[in-house]
């Protein structure tokens, strides 16, 4: 089992607390106006700490998909 | 539709006077009527004591998990109730400080973040700041989270599952604010371990009438029942209500806090004693957490209906869940929330024990909503009475004739034998309660001038030591010496 993460950048608006929680997964680069994936799937260990990241995003704009084996 | 002043300054001299007369009428046993459904009143009321004293918020129940929250009221604020993410209960006022619209406008839900619908600020549901849109280059650096998180209540307390709140760092601890009253409250709803629930979210409904009226009302009006509430033993519902102010009693805590009693097994029938409550749940409460005069004080006198300072109120009656029925006891817990002059929400919750039967439950939840839901049979008797207080406050014929409402029932004292806190009152008959509730509002609207009072008088010592030190080091300068005084 893996997770997928995908960014919905029509409604992120850069706040960054996605990268506060999970800084090897996203960042938020000087003048980007939306955050960015560093990668674009991670293990079941770091489960908690991107649904901790997509539940707080003001902008719900991290969606997080459970992928087969 | 609702209106609402803030007090200027001239208007702190007519308060002032007007809760002059309110005490010199209360000596006389009088209550002038225009300190119902008052522009001035209302406001300094918010300010003196509902930004000042422990207010009621919910029950732990309604947010029982974390990132729970539900909106509530201190005085006219929207405040939310939150469990944060650690579990711990806070108190936060709903607007946004960036630019101060309101942050939240759900009744009740589960999140970790509360975002503005302005400009985007987001908080915790601690409360801290969050966040904010293009965070990098509109703000460059993160804000310190508490000094722009949204204002929090400093005081949040929570007893036997009832949340209250104060605005004041300057209160009491919960317990010791409520006094004698907890004794009282625990033989009511602390009967076991696991404590009371709340059944459904509560009901909000809005009645044109001053909130004060069901405050005095609950804390100590069993006089009224008789007439006001007669309909339900004319359609045969609830027999004898015609004499019910008989078996009646009165509790008095102290400092606005007290209960009504009543007899209710000489009212029904004997096996009516703790309420009525059936021996399914009866045989659930663990009554050796209460001493001796608790116990006997809920087997024969249960506490029926109360109030504590300022608005929140309970009540526990037996009543049918249909007509016809046997009486099954109830209970429900309201406020009397102010939101404008002669204006309230009425909020109230239907409570029972956790532990109870989920049939029983059911059952208590309909014979409460039955009486007291919004559309409840003594909740209209109730409100319609009240609302027409709200209109001879705001009579000008009554504020020109100086009219004063009569609290003059015969008095035949309390019980010298009364082995309890507080006094005991075996007969409802004379308006103790009601004039207890309001010598108390009379006690909050001045303790805000006392403070006044201290502030204005640490100002001045403050200036007047200034003054010292600034003449010592004059002396200091023209003689070249330090004396002791001017030194301390």
């Amino acid at each position: 089992m893996s997770i997928s993460i995908a960014l919905d950048t029509s409604k992120c608006q850069a706040y960054g607390l996605c990268m506060g929680i999970s800084p090897d997964v996203f960042d938020v680069p000087s003048g980007s106006s939306i955050a960015v994936l560093l990668r674009d799937s991670a293990d079941e260990d770091e489960r908690e700490d991107l649904e901790e990241a997509a539940r707080s995003c003001p902008a719900q704009a991290i969606v997080l998909t459970t992928t087969g084996a | 539709m609702h209106r609402y002043q803030t007090p200027s300054a001239d208007d702190t001299a007519y308060i002032d006077s007007v809760v002059d007369r309110v005490e010199e009428s209360l000596d006389d046993s009088l209550l002038p009527v225009d300190i119902f459904n008052d522009d001035r009143i209302f406001a300094a009321e918010m300010q003196r004591i509902f930004t000042k004293t422990w207010v009621f918020l919910g029950h732990e129940s309604e947010i029982p998990n974390k990132g729970d929250f539900v909106m509530r009221r201190i005085g006219t604020d929207r405040v939310i109730l939150s469990r944060d993410s650690k579990g711990i209960i806070r108190v936060l006022n709903n607007h946004c400080r960036h630019r101060g619209t309101e942050v939240c406008h759900e009744d009740r839900g589960n999140t970790a973040v509360f975002k503005c619908p302005y400009h985007g600020w987001a908080y915790k549901n601690d409360g801290d700041w969050a966040g904010a849109p293009q965070m990098n280059d509109a703000y460059g650096e993160k804000l310190d989270p508490r000094e722009w998180g949204l204002l929090r209540a400093p005081k949040v307390e929570s007893l036997f599952g009832f949340i209250f709140a104060s605005l004041s760092e300057d209160v009491p601890p919960l317990r010791e604010y409520l006094g004698d009253a907890v004794w009282a409250f625990e033989a009511v709803v602390n009967l076991h371990p696991d404590g009371m629930e709340v059944l459904a979210q509560p009901e909000v409904f809005t009645v044109k009438a001053d909130w004060k009226n069901g405050a005095e009302n609950f804390a100590g009006d069993a006089y009224h029942v008789g007439t006001t509430h007669y309909s339900n033993t004319l359609s045969g519902f609830i027999p004898g209500l015609n004499n019910v102010s008989v078996v009646a009693h009165g509790y008095d805590f102290g400092n606005g806090n007290s209960f009504i009693g009543h007899s209710i097994a000489d009212l029904i029938a004997p096996q009516f004693t703790m309420w009525g409550y059936p021996p399914e749940v009866r045989d659930l409460f663990d009554l050796d957490r209460l001493d001796d005069v608790q116990r006997e004080m809920i087997e024969n006198r249960p506490p029926t209906i109360g109030t504590f300072f300022p608005n929140f109120s309970y009540l526990r009656f037996p009543q049918p869940a249909n007509p016809g029925e046997m009486p099954i006891p109830f209970t429900n817990i309201r406020v009397w929330q102010p939101v404008a002059p002669g204006v309230m929400e009425l909020w109230t919750w239907e409570f029972e024990y956790k532990v109870a039967p989920q049939a029983y439950k059911d059952k208590a939840y309909l014979a409460g909503q039955y009486g007291f839901g919004s559309g409840g049979v003594f909740e209209q008797d109730d409100t319609v009475v009240w609302e027409g207080i709200a209109k001879a406050g705001r009579s000008a014929w009554a504020r020109e004739a100086g009219m004063r409402l009569h609290f003059r029932q015969k008095r035949t004292g309390p019980d010298p034998e009364w082995q309890g806190p507080g006094k005991y009152y075996p007969s409802i008959y004379g308006e103790y309660l009601q004039e207890a509730f309001y010598r108390r509002w009379v006690d909050a609207m001045r303790s805000h001038n006392q403070t006044m009072k201290a502030e204005t008088k640490a100002a001045d010592l403050a200036v007047r030591e200034a003054a010292v030190v600034a003449a010592a080091a004059a002396a200091v300068e023209d003689e070249g010496i330090l004396t002791e005084g001017a030194q301390a």
